[in-house]
């Protein structure tokens, strides 16, 4: 099954927080799922396919560690990107934060937010499909790709033919 | 369950602003300081005298005491001894005077009837003896007066047999007697000596006649440069020898010395002035002689010593009056320094606290703050993109509207947010004054929370203990405490719940709690209830900084919250606060 849209799950307790993104994601050609709690969030990535999860740390109930460690563990694969705003948050304190893909300190401006969202997903791809960091950005860089569109786009055939082809072996 | 004991003992904990921690006690300023330093100043002033006056005055009383003493006794045996010095000298002059006229009887031409010539003779031997001598009288054993010589050529050939010293003499083994003075015949004062001498079996006598004048030479003197008077009375108490100054002779004596005592000093009074008086009985003559001077006098080097002594102890006294004003101004000086720096170091330990306080916040801050700044700058992004028409949002005012309304949600968010730090780390010294505990709890529970608790079903029951005492606390800040309980409480609780309200005293504290029966917490929540920033509520709903808020108040004024909770059962928070403060 192709995809016609990265698939982003957001995790976040603030609910105007997680509708704001998500409506400015979606009409940036991603299919977003947002959920404001971390159990939700694994009876998501069970039931939908997830290319990235953007998870809040600090949350009622299942906090965003907690989630990190449950998603990586089903889904080694799956690049995570942590949004917090915990202003003294320190990664290199715990082991377990070593599992996600990188740190976004909340107010997070779009742009860094979308040019993570894609690295983070070429990632995903490179995981996936053991497919070495070289390879993936020659076919990347063909001169006719300019977009980041154009680049998901890419990235998203990329994913699928691979999962195809692996299914198909 | 678990129960967090927040707080060591009172006063334990730096107080919420400086000038309270500079007190030594919570919230105590510098007038009471002041107080206190004047009330130990003179306490110590006052102890440190006593303790140095009583044993000075009683030394200086018991060593004057004494001293006196010695001096009257010094004074009266010398006194004694200047009236033994003068007996002396009487008597020998009385001996001198007798063995003048026994020597008469001596010559070898001596005859039993004595020419005029002979007695003029005898009475020219006496006056070259002593002047005192007036006459001279030759008495035959029938007491016939058979030869005279002086200036009452009449008593010749007087009888003097039936005379009382005639009678003495010749029926007295004594061979001669003085007799008193008296002024007979010839109405001039003097006295008579008599002696007999056993001639033939029989007494022949010779009396003579003397004026008591010389013997004033004997009764005045002078001792260690004061001068001592006397007189002379006989048993019956009249001045045989006097002080024109003192008596007339042959009158009443002011003093009549006991005649079974040889000796004695005493003390008479006499012209409005006391005198030391020392008698002593001559044995001669049955006079006595008394010398005597005013106390005064006697003791006047004693007065001199104990001017001395009362003018010493009082420089003794004054000097260490001054030497302890000295000290203890310094003692003070130096509590007052010490303690101080005690409070300096309190405050910077309190600063210090605050500092570490304040630098945990800031992470919880930073969260909170940057949750709303996320939405706000979402926000205003997804507002953008609808003004954006390639991307293709719907765009009416309505869409936009709603979007705003999510920013200014945020902001306020925000600002409630930094508006409660604010009053975590305000400085401003709180206003203490009495309150009754019960009252401010009223305060909340039909002021500010009544219409809500209407709305929600929520009863309040209410255990007042009668014996509340009031409390010197800030009203204001106080309510703060009792509203964030009683909110945290009917949170708890939701609706139709019910929240009891209870004072009661144990041991000097007040202890005031708000319990409720709603969801409670586990020990672990406990165990973080009153770390800032956390918060069981939903979010949006608590900032976490309520509880931590009121511990902060009140161990600021010496007391501390205590907890106490099991998950559906409940939780009550005891505001433990010291009677006094």
């Amino acid at each position: 099954m192709v995809h016609e849209k990265i698939n982003i799950l957001l995790v976040d307790d603030e609910e105007a927080l997680l509708d704001s993104i998500k409506r400015r994601l979606q009409i940036r050609e991603f299919h977003v799922i947002a959920v404001n709690r971390g159990d939700k969030a694994l009876e998501v990535a069970r039931n939908n396919p997830i290319d990235v999860a953007i998870l809040d740390l600090k949350m009622p109930g299942m906090s965003g560690k907690d989630v990190l460690v449950q998603l990586k563990k089903a889904y080694p694969w799956l690049e995570i990107v942590i949004l917090t705003g915990h202003g003294s948050f320190d990664p290199e304190k715990e082991k377990v934060y070593d599992q996600a893909y990188t740190f976004l300190a909340k107010p997070c401006d779009l742009q860094t937010l979308l040019h993570v969202l894609v690295e983070a997903y070429k990632k995903t791809v490179m995981n996936k499909h053991k497919i070495a960091l070289q390879d993936v950005e020659s076919i990347l860089k063909t001169p006719t790709m300019k977009s980041a569109r154009e680049v998901l786009q890419k990235l998203k055939e990329l994913d699928a033919l691979s999962s195809n082809n692996m299914g198909g072996a | 369950m678990a129960q967090t004991e927040q707080t060591g003992p009172p006063g334990a904990h730096p107080s919420p602003s400086p000038s309270m921690a500079e007190g030594g006690y919570i919230y105590a300023d510098d007038s009471v300081r002041k107080k206190y330093y004047r009330r130990l100043k003179r306490a110590l002033t006052i102890g440190i005298l006593l303790a140095y006056l009583i044993p000075i005055t009683i030394l200086t009383l018991y060593f004057n005491h004494k001293f006196s003493e010695s001096v009257r006794e010094s004074a009266s045996l010398h006194l004694a001894a200047v009236t033994e010095n003068q007996r002396n000298s009487i008597a020998l002059y009385m001996q001198k005077r007798i063995v003048n006229v026994f020597n008469l009887f001596h010559p070898k031409d001596f005859n039993l009837t004595p020419i005029q010539d002979e007695m003029d003779y005898y009475l020219a031997n006496l006056v070259r003896a002593d002047a005192g001598f007036v006459d001279i009288g030759f008495i035959n054993p029938d007491g016939i007066q058979i030869g005279y010589s002086g200036p009452y050529p009449h008593l010749l050939n007087k009888d003097y047999s039936q005379e009382d010293w005639y009678v003495a003499l010749t029926t007295h083994p004594q061979s001669y007697i003085v007799t008193d003075l008296y002024l007979g015949l010839r109405r001039m004062p003097h006295f008579t000596i008599g002696v007999k001498q056993l001639i033939d079996g029989a007494y022949y006598v010779i009396r003579t006649s003397l004026d008591p004048d010389n013997l004033h030479a004997y009764l005045t003197t002078t001792s260690h440069g004061k001068r001592v008077d006397g007189f002379l009375i006989n048993r019956a108490g009249q001045y045989q020898a006097v002080d024109a100054d003192f008596g007339q002779l042959l009158s009443q004596a002011v003093f009549i010395p006991p005649m079974d005592r040889q000796s004695d000093v005493t003390e008479i009074a006499f012209n409005g002035q006391t005198m030391l008086l020392s008698y002593t009985w001559l044995k001669e003559v049955p006079w006595c002689l008394v010398m005597w001077q005013p106390r005064d006098v006697a003791f006047r080097e004693m007065e001199r010593i104990r001017v001395s002594m009362v003018t010493g102890s009082a420089i003794l006294v004054f000097m260490l009056m001054v030497v302890i004003w000295l000290i203890v101004n310094r003692v003070i000086r130096w509590t007052e320094y010490v303690e101080h720096d005690r409070a300096e170091l309190k405050t910077q330990l309190y600063h210090t606290h605050k500092l570490v306080a304040v630098g945990q916040l800031a992470g919880g801050v930073a969260h909170e703050i940057n949750n709303p700044l996320a939405i706000i700058a979402s926000e205003a992004g997804l507002i953008r993109d609808m003004l954006d028409e390639r991307l293709g949002l719907e765009c009416t005012p309505e869409t936009i509207i709603k979007e705003l309304d999510e920013i200014d949600k945020a902001v306020y968010r925000a600002k409630s947010i930094t508006m409660k730090i604010l009053s975590f780390v305000r400085r401003t010294d709180p206003k203490l004054v009495p309150c009754d505990i019960r009252q401010l709890l009223e305060d909340v529970v039909t002021g500010v929370k009544e219409q809500e608790f209407s709305v929600s079903n929520i009863t309040v029951e209410r255990d007042y203990d009668p014996n509340t005492p009031e409390l010197m606390l800030d009203p204001d800040l106080m309510r703060q405490v009792f509203l964030n309980l009683i909110n945290n409480a009917s949170d708890a609780v939701g609706e139709g719940g019910s929240i009891t309200l209870r004072t009661r005293m144990e041991d000097g504290w007040v202890r005031v709690s708000v319990a409720d029966t709603g969801v409670g917490m586990d020990a672990e929540q406990v165990q973080k209830v009153f770390m800032p920033f956390f918060t069981t509520k939903e979010v949006g709903k608590g900032t976490g900084l309520g509880l931590s808020i009121s511990q902060n108040i009140v161990e600021g004024f010496g007391g501390r919250i205590e907890v106490e909770s099991r998950p559906g059962v409940g939780s009550v928070f005891t505001v433990v606060l010291p009677t006094s403060s």
